[in-house]
């Protein structure tokens, strides 16, 4: 079993090797924010200091969105590697863009995983195949349970459970395509009411519950949200 | 508010208008009344709606697509879902009954049933749901290459991202929703908080009308209250007016169980639709946009069920 660590870009700034020991590998970027991806120079040095794997993850895009990412792409792919650069990808236009890219290797992140977790086997898994697709993510038991028949490796994330996203940020009051202080920070923070049934967490622009790694055959690398 | 560069689609045009029913009589009240397509629904074939959203006989469906022909008008049939395999050789092959027996085309989500209908030579006009998770125009393309002839165009972007889309040598055909009267605080298909129109069941009575996303949040980090964001009023008429000078093709009135709140949504979307169609500037559009729109929002009202 793999043991990943995932960082937000805003923890970054006075990280320390010692945080990263015990895993085999680090994400980072963000799923659900285009803002929240890391700069070349922060990722390579991320990379250096780890001296391990360091897998990007990658939200849905817009078209700007897509053209800063396929930049960093760019700046990460001109530094050689032992391995290709593994990278989370939750857009389909990412994933087009990345078909022929043999520096790269796409893993279908969370918010495709509703897409995937249901769809026929055979032909995901020829999909796969097509896009040189490496693994799937999921944080939830239900969906890990649709993945069987699935021909890749599963990662599986925790402590939280991924819930709903929108893309109209509350702290700037647009959409956020614009570049931003990330004044939302790493947190997660609470949010409860009587009239939901139970508490959710809210990082970012996205809204999650806790979870806990499961045991399965399928997951082969579980990745834990630094909080 | 954000200006969007005219494009040569911004000309005035007339905006298709497709409503979604439940009912033959659903049907031909809207289809006489403006409405120039319908989508229905089967329970059988696997879509995002509430059983109360669909339609509950194929028979009434069929009937549906042949008033449709009889008044020159367009009927899809939405199966806007990923079909689960145990379901998918059953429901593709009705969907695929459908379209042989006339419908105009289908909403879909799931790229295995755009495979089941290339493998099997069956041609039709295909919609990406706005389901589908298509934010960028090489996503467009992803969806074009395998068939897609319409996307509906997600809400969780402002014209000016969602503008290199609209760009006439893509060839796509983009469908809106009226968005100052219908739009979803967070990504739809991304969304699984507990609510009355979640995947999620409310099973407690006392939650039943919680909206997690309407609802205000006590935060844990300065005890203050959140509520989810979403663009006001204003600023939604402004993006509709942004979008028809795009050149957006058709202008979307979801389906709803209370069919009375269908009828005043497709109204008053109507009124709005024929505004833009007059050409009126963008201040007089939302200056009497803000009077039409001014009940939006009432997830509440919308999912009690009412047939008509």
């Amino acid at each position: 079993m793999e043991n990943a660590i995932s960082l937000s870009v805003s923890e970054l700034a006075g990280l320390k090797p010692a945080a990263l020991k015990g895993f085999d590998r680090v994400y980072i970027g963000s799923e659900f924010c285009q803002n929240r991806l890391p700069t070349a120079a922060a990722f390579l040095k991320l990379e250096k200091m780890f001296k391990g794997p360091v897998t990007l993850a990658t939200p849905l895009l817009t078209d700007g969105g897509l053209d800063q990412a396929m930049t960093l792409v760019k700046a990460l792919t001109a530094v050689k590697r032992k391995k290709p650069l593994e990278i989370v990808v939750n857009d389909w236009g990412l994933l087009r863009l990345l078909k022929k890219n043999r520096a790269v290797r796409p893993v279908l992140g969370r918010l495709l995983m509703w897409e995937i977790g249901e769809m026929d086997k055979p032909f995901l898994n020829a999909f796969c195949r097509e896009y040189r697709v490496a693994g799937v993510e999921t944080d939830n038991g239900e969906i890990l349970e649709k993945l069987k028949g699935v021909s890749g490796p599963v990662h599986f994330h925790y402590p939280f459970r991924f819930k709903s996203v929108t893309r109209y940020c509350s702290y700037i009051r647009d959409f956020n395509s614009a570049a931003c202080g990330l004044e939302c920070g790493p947190a997660f923070v609470r949010l409860s009411s009587k009239a939901i049934p139970e508490p959710i967490y809210m990082q970012g622009n996205a809204y999650f519950i806790p979870n806990k790694p499961l045991k399965s055959l399928l997951i082969k690398r579980l990745v834990k949200t630094s909080v | 508010m954000p200006a969007i560069k005219k494009t040569s689609a911004a000309k005035k045009h007339k905006m298709r208008v497709l409503v979604g029913v439940r009912t033959l009589n659903e049907a031909e009240f809207f289809l006489t009344r403006g409405a120039d397509e319908v989508y229905c629904g089967l329970p059988e074939i696997p879509n995002h709606g509430v059983t109360a959203e669909n339609f509950s006989s194929e028979k009434e469906l069929k009937a549906t697509i042949d008033l449709a022909k009889k008044l020159g008008k367009q009927v899809f049939i939405v199966a806007n879902d990923v079909f689960p395999a145990a379901v998918f050789p059953r429901a593709a092959a009705k969907v695929a009954e459908l379209v042989r027996y006339g419908a105009s085309g289908v909403i879909i989500r799931d790229m295995a049933l755009l495979e089941y209908f290339r493998k099997h030579k069956l041609k039709t006009y295909f919609t990406l749901s706005t389901l589908g998770l298509c934010f960028n125009r090489e996503a467009l393309k992803f969806f074009k290459e395998r068939g897609v002839a319409r996307i509906v165009l997600p809400q969780h972007l402002s014209p000016a991202e969602a503008a290199p889309m609209f760009d006439k040598k893509l060839g796509m055909d983009i469908e809106v929703f009226c968005l100052p009267l219908f739009y979803e605080v967070n990504i739809n298909s991304l969304c699984s908080l507990s609510c009355p129109c979640s995947q999620e069941a409310v099973t407690d009575p006392k939650l039943q009308k919680a909206y997690t996303c309407l609802s205000a949040l006590k935060r844990s980090d300065d005890g203050g209250f959140y509520t989810m964001p979403m663009p006001n009023s204003e600023t939604l008429l402004n993006y509709f007016y942004d979008y028809y000078h795009l050149g957006a093709k058709c202008m979307k009135v979801a389906r709803g169980p209370n069919g009375e709140e269908v009828i005043e949504l497709f109204y008053k979307s109507l009124l709005l639709t024929r505004l833009l169609e007059k050409g009126v500037s963008r201040a007089a559009f939302v200056h009497e946009g803000k009077k039409i729109a001014s009940s939006s929002q009432n997830y509440g009202k919308r999912y009690i069920v009412k047939r008509f």
